[in-house]
């Protein structure tokens, strides 16, 4: 394959991203990939973004 | 990967133990022929159904009967032994990187003389691996989930479809409709494997809503809500307003798609047949001169680019030259004499000869009047030079002067027959329309104005498109306005600081995602238009290659092809055209699964009745290239596709391996049998090579 998703996660680390946001994004491929419900996915999505939040305020 | 062995027992239509050894290495071409119905599709049914476990083909147009319904015993042998246990089964032996593989995949099945129903067993599967000294694994691997992860590792689930084409998909491929499009897409996504960045965008998008709606809950009663309601009256706006653009392009490709079906019918009225062939040469015979027009221009460009300076100035040129010959002449008796001699002696008031002269003397006088009279001997000769120089110039420039008053007279000649042939293909088309309205035939009266009227119909939708398109853009840049206007009042308001910037974490990682995603799909695209392209010209003939000077994915997931003119012209290629644009794009996509090279399949590739609209002359030129593209290539063809023409072409490949044909017998009855004459043959010719 020309492209994957482990380009999906290189091209992640390569960006403007914060790194709690990039470890975000890459939680949510993983998720995916383990197979996990859109309830449990958005519930995660919800807290880590809750605590990015509070730590950017910090 | 490399096929090396099929075997079939009882499998489907096939009655009884079958063996297939695939051609690979220098010969590389495998045909199994056999007429429409005898079980071509049965061989490559066998082979999806051993390697990944499937009792469907992806082009099954029947998906109703349910998989438990399928049987794959021959009903013939279930019939003739009521009661008694029967086995199908499909061994494939296969080479991968160091190892060989031998899958096999069985099941049981019984038919109850009482009632006449069928019963099946579970299905048996096992995997035996041979390092490449030949030694098998004593681990006989018989988990059906393990050999999906080894298969799949070997062949990616989602581009397992890449290598099997038959003449259908092919032509449908061919066409520019939703069906295209959507195989394009889905193509390009199986490539990405971005399912999972594709769900997880929609997460986002559904988490970045609710975040919305938690900051819309929030500002009841302000500006910042009847921003909001904007916002969501102006989507569905942009909603409705997309939904009338699909809709009308559903109509345009059903509006096109009426036009081909009525061309095909008018084509069975002789005289209307005999128009539609001339009108296709004489479209052929435009677009070969557009190319030669093209490639003249680009000569002409070229010698302009280099000589246009020259010839500009040429007069300047001729008058610099005269001017430096008249100073040339004036110097010619005293060329040679350097002006710093003279002027030596005449401040030494002495000559070579040793003889003394004063001011007043007549040597004196003379050489006074020599010196003023003679030029620098540097400039002399930087004079002599730059003539030289500017006059070879000058001589060059005439003869291109010369020939590009050729290439005008070309170019203006080649442009006077476009313009004949446009207006014989115009000629041609009001023929065909008269035709049409003055033939006996009804019917055809009635297809010609049908066609006419399609004809405004199309016209009409692509302006309508044109516009809403256009309405559509001016509703984002409206939506971009509100929502800039939503982000200012959030700003504004510090009580929502935290949930804007959770807000603004959503939005970025999503806006990441999308953008991440663009570039994979565009990456792919430039790739895969690159490989088509390549393919397309290394497939056709090269008295076809003028047509088509680049084959392109674009936007839409179509296929552009453009020509020299730079017009997309996939509606006005032949179908044969069509099918080797289609061709070369499923090569194309074929490489590119196999992360191979452009122009290099690492995989085999199959195809089912690949021929059959392809013409003559474009036939045999993909039967000599397809093998260098492919490591195994595997024709299911009808007696009608491989004639003796054919066979000749093949055998003058040197790749033709193996040649088998199918028999049928009976109903669900077919047998496979090695062509031995033509085995023996190619063994008897290769022997000596």
């Amino acid at each position: 394959m020309i492209i994957n998703k482990n380009i999906v996660n290189e091209i992640l680390k390569d960006n403007q991203l914060t790194e709690e946001e990039k470890n975000l994004g890459i939680e949510i491929l993983e998720l995916l990939k383990e197979g996990r419900s859109d309830d449990h996915i958005l519930k995660h999505i919800e807290r880590k973004v809750t605590i990015i939040q509070k730590g950017g305020k910090a | 990967m490399e096929i090396l062995q099929l075997r079939v027992h009882n499998f489907r239509q096939f009655y009884g133990d079958f063996t297939i050894d695939f051609a690979s290495g220098d010969k590389n071409i495998t045909i199994v022929a056999g007429q429409n119905g005898y079980g071509k599709t049965g061989i490559f049914r066998a082979i999806y159904y051993n390697l990944f476990g499937l009792k469907r083909l992806p082009q099954d147009a029947d998906n109703t009967t349910k998989d438990a319904e399928l049987h794959l015993v021959n009903l013939n042998k279930l019939n003739e032994n009521m009661d008694e246990v029967i086995k199908a089964e499909v061994t494939m032996t296969f080479k991968h990187g160091k190892y060989k593989y031998v899958l096999t995949r069985s099941l049981d099945e019984m038919k109850l003389s009482d009632d006449e129903s069928i019963i099946s067993s579970e299905e048996f599967v096992e995997l035996r691996m041979i390092d490449e000294n030949g030694n098998t694994d004593p681990k006989i691997i018989t988990d059906n989930e393990k050999i999906k992860q080894i298969i799949f590792d070997i062949i990616p689930d989602s581009v397992k479809n890449f290598y099997f084409f038959d003449g259908e998909k092919i032509e449908k491929l061919a066409k520019t409709d939703k069906y295209t499009r959507n195989e394009i897409k889905n193509g390009i996504t199986s490539f990405l494997q971005i399912d999972d960045l594709d769900k997880a965008i929609s997460l986002l998008q559904k988490k970045e809503r609710e975040q919305n709606e938690k900051i819309r809950h929030k500002s009841k009663e302000t500006p910042l809500e009847k921003a909001y309601e904007d916002r969501n009256n102006l989507e569905q706006k942009i909603q409705f307003t997309q939904n009338s653009i699909e809709g009308l392009e559903e109509n345009l490709e059903a509006i096109k798609e009426e036009i081909e079906v009525i061309n095909s019918q008018l084509v069975e009225n002789v005289n209307i047949q005999d128009l539609m062939s001339s009108l296709e040469l004489e479209k052929q015979k435009k677009d070969n001169l557009e190319g030669d027009y093209n490639s003249l221009k680009q000569t002409m460009s070229e010698y302009i680019r280099t000589y246009g300076a020259f010839i500009y100035m040429k007069d300047s040129l001729v008058e610099t030259l005269k001017i430096l010959k008249e100073y040339m002449e004036k110097n010619k008796d005293s060329y040679g004499v350097s002006k710093q001699l003279i002027e030596r002696i005449l401040t030494d008031s002495k000559c070579f000869c040793g003889n003394e002269f004063n001011n007043n003397d007549d040597t004196y006088n003379l050489l006074l009047e020599l010196r003023n009279n003679v030029g620098d001997i540097e400039t002399d000769y930087k004079v002599s030079e730059l003539y030289n120089e500017i006059e070879e110039k000058l001589r060059r420039t005439e003869e291109k002067m010369f020939e590009i008053h050729n290439l005008l007279e070309n170019v203006s000649l080649k442009k006077e027959a476009i313009e004949e042939c446009q207006k014989e293909i115009e000629n041609l088309n009001s023929k065909i329309v008269n035709e049409g309205i003055n033939s006996e035939n009804y019917n055809h009266k009635e297809l010609t104005e049908r066609k006419e009227k399609c004809i405004r119909d199309k016209e009409e939708t692509q302006a309508e498109l044109i516009s809403l398109k256009r309405r559509k853009e001016e509703q984002e840049d409206e939506l971009k306005g509100i929502e800039s206007r939503i982000e200012e009042l959030i700003k504004a308001n510090k009580a929502l600081d935290i949930e804007r910037e959770k807000l603004e974490i959503l939005v970025k990682l999503k806006t990441h995602f999308l953008n991440t995603k663009d570039q994979y799909m565009d990456l792919t695209k430039k790739e895969l238009s690159i490989r088509t392209t390549e393919n397309y010209k290394k497939l056709i003939s090269s008295s076809s290659q003028n047509t088509i000077k680049e084959i392109h994915i674009n936007d839409k997931y179509e296929i552009d092809t453009i020509g020299w003119s730079k017009d997309l012209i996939l509606q006005d290629l032949s179908a044969g055209q069509r099918q080797f644009v289609a061709l070369s794009f499923v090569t194309a996509l074929a490489s590119m699964a196999s992360n191979s090279d452009i122009g290099d399949i690492d995989m085999p590739l199959f195809m089912d009745t690949p021929f059959a609209r392809i013409d003559r002359e474009n036939r045999f030129t993909l039967i000599k290239r397809i093998p260098l593209l492919t490591s195994q290539w595997i024709l299911l063809v009808t007696d009608s596709e491989v004639t003796k023409d054919e066979f000749t072409v093949l055998s003058e490949t040197e790749k033709l391996g193996k040649y088998y044909f199918l028999e049928k017998i009976d109903e669900g009855k077919t047998l496979i049998k090695e062509n031995t004459e033509i085995n023996t043959y190619i063994q008897r010719e290769y022997k000596g090579l």
